[in-house]
């Protein structure tokens, strides 16, 4: 299945990129999408991702556990908000 | 009526004024507004101008939700939250919040909560365009403690 990545600000400095395909096996898990960007990205790249200050949305909600990802769903890396 | 726009326009404090009158109606007796602006100089640097991102998907339902929580907590008729995004130069408008209600008291402390919550909740990030480079910027430690009285008087 698909989902897409999107990295907004800073990170989407640090990752070079703003958007990403990424296919992965269906019922993928948090742990998986970090391989499979490790494999695109590179891992020390994706480091970067995998702190507390990094919020994860999905579908534009943020998951502050654990989540199993479905085919087509967004999932946005964010760095802290400064806030308007 | 709440309308939240972000864009990357200009907004005219006029226009926005007597739209929100014109909606609000005749039991309207109270408005208060609040533009913020670009400074032109930070702690240690001269600051040319901001660059602001957003999440369209994200941002609009993050300000709708704190103009939601304002009308919880106070008497509202109506509420115009505009915010711009892009490349916005020192010395210009940057966010509009407009407030209606009956009366005065309502309609500041709306004014200044939502204003407060935009500070810290709002999904936007915000760099500084310096004469000495580009620096990505953070709520600060005073915009975290407005936005935490505001939760302690809940």
């Amino acid at each position: 299945m698909n989902i897409t990545v999107l990295f907004f600000a800073s990170l989407k400095e640090e990752m070079g990129v703003d958007e990403l395909e990424v296919s992965l096996s269906i019922g993928a898990d948090r742990a998986r999408l970090m391989s499979t960007l490790s494999g695109v990205l590179g891992s020390k790249k994706v480091s970067l991702l995998d702190c507390d200050e990094v919020s994860i949305a999905v579908n534009q909600a943020i998951e502050k556990s654990e989540f199993v990802l479905h085919a087509g769903d967004e999932v946005a890396f964010l760095p802290p908000i400064t806030g308007g | 009526m709440i309308e939240v726009r972000v864009q990357e326009e200009d907004f005219s404090l006029d226009t926005e004024y007597q739209r929100l009158v014109d909606s609000a109606g005749s039991e309207c007796g109270a408005v208060a507004s609040f533009v913020g602006r670009v400074r032109h100089s930070s702690v240690d640097a001269k600051v040319i101008g901001l660059r602001l991102e957003h999440y369209p998907k994200m941002t609009e339902s993050s300000i709708r939700t704190i103009v939601e929580q304002a009308e919880k907590r106070w008497f509202l008729q109506d509420v115009i939250v505009i915010h711009r995004v892009g490349e916005i130069p020192s010395g210009s408008q940057i966010v509009l919040v407009l407030v209606a209600s009956s009366h005065r008291p309502d309609a500041f402390a709306a004014c200044e909560f939502i204003m407060d919550y935009l500070k810290t909740e709002a999904v936007f990030w915000k760099k500084e365009i310096r004469d000495d480079g580009e620096v990505w910027i953070r709520s600060t430690a005073n915009d975290k403690a407005r936005r935490d009285d505001w939760v302690a008087q809940e």
